[in-house]
This record gives C-alpha cells, structure tokens and sequence, in this order.
C-alpha cells in the first residue's frame, strides 16, 4: 500500500493563514508530523517535514482544499510528540487525520481515530529432521492472520537455503541508489573474497512498491584481513555489518548469516513472500512475520526479521525498555540503526549466546527474567542460577509485550514475555513444530498438526534438528 | 443454514451469518474474527477454528465450538453460552458481565479477567482442565470454576492468580496447597453451602461433556474471594 497525501485540521487552522507564515526554521512544526519517503529509501528512512511540505500541507488544509486538491506528499505519521530520533517537537492536538491510498483510492482514517484490529503476527515452521520446504508452506500461514498486520511491513527468514554457499556469508543489502551500492561494494571486495554479487531474484507484485535495490553477496572474510585485525571470523562480520549499517548512507544489509537469508518489505505479508519468490527457495525452517508498526516508523529496514549472523527474530510486541536495553547494548560494539525495537533484541541475543556464550534457556531467562517471587519459590540450584542471570544482566531484561521467534543455524527458539502480553501457540506433527501467534495459522499449514499447547510467559521453546540431519 | 466459511475472511463470513435468522453451521473456519458478535437468540455451531474475540459482546446466543477457540473468547458478553470443546486461548471470558462459558479443557493466561456482576447478571466461566497464570485478575463479580481435570501433577492454575481481585469468587477444584495466592483474597475449603452455589454449573459441564457429576464433585474444592479486611487500596502506585 503507497500512502500518499495527508491531511488534517489543527487548531492553528483556526487562528488564521498567519499562523502558517510565519514559521521560520526556529519556530517548532505545528504539526506532528514525520515525513517518511518511500519514494526513496534513506536511512535514516524518514526526515521532519521540511518547512516546504508544511506550507504546503498547511496551505492546503486551511484553504479547505478537498483531499484530491492536496499535493501529492508522501506519508506524514502523526504522534503528540516525537523523540526518536534525538529532537523532542511537542505539537498541538490533530482532530483527524486521513490518508489516501493511491492504490485502492479510499480515503481512511489513521488508527487511534478509527480501530483497526491489528496486532503483529508471527508464525514459524521447522522441520527436525532436517527436511527441506518450500517458501510457499510459511507463506500460507500468514494468510489466516492477514488482518493482525496493515500492510506496513511483513518478511521471513529461511534456514538452509544456501546449501551450495553452505560455508560462506550470505549479505543480503538494501541500497538507495547505484552510488550507496558501489561504495558498500567497495567496502566488501576490501575485505571479503566476493564469491557472487546479483540483484535478489523479485517478482512484479502490485501492491510492493518503491523498492530499494536488494541485492545479494555470497562472500568470505580474507584471511590476510583476520589475521591483520586479529578478530574470529564472525566477530569481523558483525563489525562489518555495524560499519555499513551506521556509516554508509543509503545502504542496510538485512542479513548476513552463512546458509540462512532474510528477505523484507514494506507489504502485506503474503504479498512481501510472492515479490521474494519465496517458492523457489527450500529451507528447513522458515520464520515469518505480519507488522503492525505502532510507534515506529514502517519501512523496509525496519520490516522483521531483524537479523546478525545467522541469528534472526521475528517479533510481536513492543519493548518498554527498548532504550535501558539499547543503551547496554551499545556499550559492546552494536548500533541500532534501524529505527525498530525488535532490532535491539537481535543484538542481546548474540552477545548473550555468541559473546557470553550462554545456553538458550539461560538467554530466555535474562530477556523474559521470572518475577523475583517466582525465583523464590525455585529449589536452591535454581534460585542461585536464576538469581545470578538476573543480577549480572539486570539491563538486559526485556519487559513490556513480546512473543519472538529467534532463528539460527539448526534450530529455533520461541519466547514470550514473562507476563504473557502477547499470544502464541505451538503444535506440531511427523517431524515438523509449528509455532504462530494464532492456531489458525498452525492449522493452514498442517490442517492436522497435534498437541497444540500455548507457552507459558518466560518459557522458551526450543526446537532443534536432529543430530547428522544439518 | 449451513456456512462454508472457508473462504470467507472475517467481514464476509459475518455478513452472512447476519443475513438470516436462523441457526447456524459454520464449517472451515479458519482464525475469522468476531464471530456472531453482539447475537442474540440463536444457535452457531461451528467446525473449525474461530478466530479471535469469538461472541465479543453476545447477547444471548448459544455458540457451541467442536474444537480449539483462540483468545478473548466471550470478550464483554452480556449474556448467552459459549460452549468449547477443546481448549482456550488467553483472557477467555474478558470483562463478562453475564451469560455462561464452559469449556471442555484448559484455559490460557488471564482467563475471566475484570468479569463482573450486577444484580440478576452474573456471569459464570467453568474451565474442566487448568487455567493459567492471572487467573480472575481483577475479577468484580461473578463465578469462576475451574475443575482440573485430567491434569495429573500439574498444579490447577498458575502464578499470580486473583490478582486485583475485588468482587465475584473462584472456586478451584483442588486443595490448593501447590498454589501461591495473594494476601488481599481469602482462600478456604467449601462449605456445603459454597457447594450447592456451583452444583448447577458442575453438573451442566458434566452433561455437555460426558462426565459423571458425583465423581467429579467428590473432590476438595477452594473457594477464593476478596479479603475485605485487607482489600487491594493500591495495585502499582501510590495515589
């Protein structure tokens, strides 16, 4: 969906064309109003409204233009006050807000102001014996939970879908432009033996606009670099990664694991898997998510899953203590760029399973920590392990709603929150689990699928391959 | 009237159960949300998995499901009977202020969270298995009975359960010595009389699902009310 001209009434509106004149770049907007382009892919993907689109926008709203008069914006996101992004304009009410749907053409109103009956959806499928599905099987469980998400983000992850690269990294990039892309590719070849460079294989899918370019890099870290640096091999790519990701312009790449490939859009889910081609990938587990963006803003980067290595997470939620978390987290090395939440949940897990080396349930056990009540009542063994996680990584305790599904090499774990602010369901059937926030989409992909069963909130589960099947 | 709605999304599968009067047969559900919302007066049998907020705000309907509902089952019924024979997802029975919910197995977290009471409306939710964590939070009126059925060593309902709890009781089929409750309710063994109050629901639950009453009454049961003398002044802050 391409949302392209805005609109509302403020109060300024009634004190008269004055109001909007005189606005200098000193003046704070009138209006809460973030322009996000997706026209062009920027990064950051959005700006504040330039002084121009205000007066335009302003101009057309108090001379009572009908929406069709109005210019051709792109998005405008309203909020009461705005501090993503390191400046705070506090703006004044807005009566309504509309949005115009070039692709549909209805005028609709903006959530908060009409209900929409969303909330993020994730499902996931993995099968333990190592048998390989096609794209198509995830894609189908998102159809049912079509109307958790509104069309501003949705993507997968699939595991094993690179066999022949098997023991290479797998870039998946967004660029801007030709320009972003060949500074990025000169970074690369810099370091990385480039095994193959190609556009990411699209289908035309009407309701995917404005894409970026997305390509692929199958590559290795030259030895002579790791060596020179003295850093492991996935240390070196994770800094690589960091490096693009907050130092070039116009370039993201969503996803860098050996083996395994993110893929991404601003789109309906099901829509976002046929403009991947999904069905022409095979993996042996696939993870999958529907967004509903509520406080930030919907873009492709900012689409699930979020990704470092082989690590991926798709995620339902909304993390209160998104920056208590962010802050920690960058202490070690990582930059949340991309405007999410989810992202700073990627990040904790590699450094608590990849740099400190914890198990999965004590990982599960940091982010969705049980109450200090609960620890209580836990034998002595228990109390003192739970007690340490807690104490050590205090920062890392994620509150607030999630239910995640963290992808890696061989595996997946599925976690809620410890409050259980957010649904999921398991259920499984031969070799394959299921996960998904709604049993409908467990039933599209396996109309049979046994021992369905909802996860307490903190309990991870953890599915993995069996042993010589990867 | 039978409704195929496996190829209905959740708009269209409700226009068409609003279309008539009669009763319904749903088949193929898969995940529609909303079902046969604010109804009243007439049967829905439905085959397949209801979505989300399944008879939000009913109004005096049978619904009856031959399977697994999802969450928010019952959510601010006003009155009818949701009947489940399978399990339930999370917050089954949300704000209920009248009407009737059995369902056949277990029940997610926060099951009859903030249901309440008025006079001649008061709502009741049996749950034959065990219910998870929050249950009755908030709780302001009506009965909540969960029965534990078929849980072997599990305990019959999970952490923090009555939280906020200022109205209405829950009786648990169980001695309840596995089970940490808060100190602003009052947790004690039934009386004949606590007994007779939920007889009528035990035994509807039996018949609907082909239990035996005295067997299944032929238990320790807990009845959990506020504690009046200690009642929740404040839940998370100070005001």
């Amino acid at each position: 969906m391409r949302l392209l001209a805005v609109v509302k009434r403020t109060k300024y509106t009634q004190k008269g064309k004055g109001a909007f004149e005189g606005s200098s770049s000193k003046t704070p907007l009138p209006l809460t109003a973030i322009l996000y382009t997706q026209k062009r892919f920027v990064n950051p993907p959005f700006a504040i409204v330039s002084r121009v689109f205000c007066t335009q926008v302003y101009m057309a709203l108090y001379s009572g233009l009908s929406l069709d008069k109005l210019m051709p914006v792109d998005i405008i996101l309203f909020n009461e006050q705005w501090r993503s992004y390191g400046e705070s304009y506090a703006f004044p009410p807005v009566d309504a807000i509309f949005v115009y749907c070039e692709r549909t053409g209805d005028v609709v109103r903006l959530e908060g102001q009409v209900r929409i009956p969303s909330g993020c959806a994730v499902a996931a499928v993995i099968s333990r014996a190592g048998k390989v599905m096609s794209g198509e099987k995830i894609i189908t469980a998102m159809k049912p939970m079509h109307d958790r998400s509104n069309g501003l983000g949705g993507g997968y992850a699939g595991y094993g879908i690179y066999p022949e690269y098997r023991d290479f990294y797998a870039f998946h990039l967004f660029f801007n432009d030709n320009t972003a892309r060949k500074q990025c590719e000169q970074l690369l070849k810099e370091g990385y033996e480039v095994v193959q460079a190609e556009l990411i294989p699209t289908r035309q899918v009407a309701a995917i606009t404005d894409a970026p370019l997305i390509w692929r890099y199958i590559v290795q870290p030259l030895r002579s670099c790791l060596e020179r640096v003295q850093l492991d091999e996935k240390e070196y790519v994770t800094r690589t990664v960091m490096k693009i990701n907050t130092e070039h312009d116009g370039a993201n790449v969503f996803s860098s694991g050996k083996n395994m490939g993110a893929f991404k859009a601003v789109g309906f889910p099901e829509d976002v898997g046929a403009f991947y081609r999904l069905d022409e990938y095979a993996g042996y587990c696939w993870t999958a998510h529907g967004r509903y963006p509520t406080n930030t803003p919907g873009w492709w980067g900012g689409a699930h899953p979020f990704t470092l290595l082989d690590y991926s997470i798709v995620h339902n939620g909304e993390i209160s203590s998104y920056d208590a978390n962010r802050r920690f987290i960058e202490m070690y090395g990582y930059k949340c760029t991309l405007q999410t939440d989810t992202e700073v949940m990627t990040y904790i897990m590699d450094y608590l399973l990849r740099i400190q080396s914890l198990t999965l349930e004590e990982a599960a056990a940091v982010i969705a920590a049980p109450f200090w009540s609960t620890i209580d009542m836990m034998n002595d063994q228990e109390r003192e392990k739970l007690t340490y996680l807690r104490a050590v990584f205090a920062s890392l305790l994620v509150t607030g709603p999630f239910s995640i599904v963290l992808g890696f090499s061989g595996g997946l774990m599925a976690l809620n929150d410890r409050l259980k602010l957010r649904s999921m369901v398991v259920g499984e059937k031969d070799d394959k689990v299921f996960i998904a926030s709604e049993e409908a989409a467990i039933r599209a992909m396996e109309p049979d699928a046994e021992n369905i069963f909802a996860p307490a909130g903190g309990e991870p589960v953890i599915v993995r391959l069996e042993e010589g099947s990867y | 009237m039978l409704i195929n709605a496996s190829h209905l999304d959740y708009v269209a599968l409700n226009e068409s159960i609003r279309k008539t009067d009669e009763n319904c047969e749903l088949i193929g559900c898969l995940g529609q949300r909303y079902i046969a919302a604010g109804m009243a007066q007439r049967s829905i049998r439905i085959d397949g998995v209801p979505g989300n907020a399944l008879g939000a705000y009913l109004n005096g309907a049978t619904i009856t499901v031959y399977g697994n509902a999802q969450d928010a089952v019952g959510d601010t019924m006003n009155d009818g009977r949701i009947i489940v024979h399978g399990n339930v997802g999370d917050a089954v029975g949300y704000a209920m202020r009248s009407g009737e919910i059995f369902v056949k197995g277990n029940a997610g977290y926060r099951a009859g969270i903030h249901m309440k009471e008025y006079r001649d409306k008061v709502p009741v939710m049996v749950i034959g298995g065990v219910a998870g964590s929050f249950l009755g939070e908030y709780q302001a009126g009506g009965k909540i009975i969960v029965l534990g059925l078929g849980r072997a060593s599990r305990p019959i309902i999970s952490n923090f359960p009555c939280t906020g709890m200022h109205g209405g009781k829950v009786y648990l089929r169980s001695d309840c010595r596995d089970v940490l409750f808060p100190d602003q309710v009052t947790v004690r063994s039934t009386t004949d009389e606590d007994l007779a109050d939920i007889f009528k629901y035990v035994s509807e639950y039996c018949n609907l699902f082909g239990y035996d009453v005295a067997q299944v009454m032929n238990a320790a049961f807990t009845v959990v009310t506020p504690n009046s003398n200690n009642p929740y002044k404040q839940m998370y802050v100070a005001n």
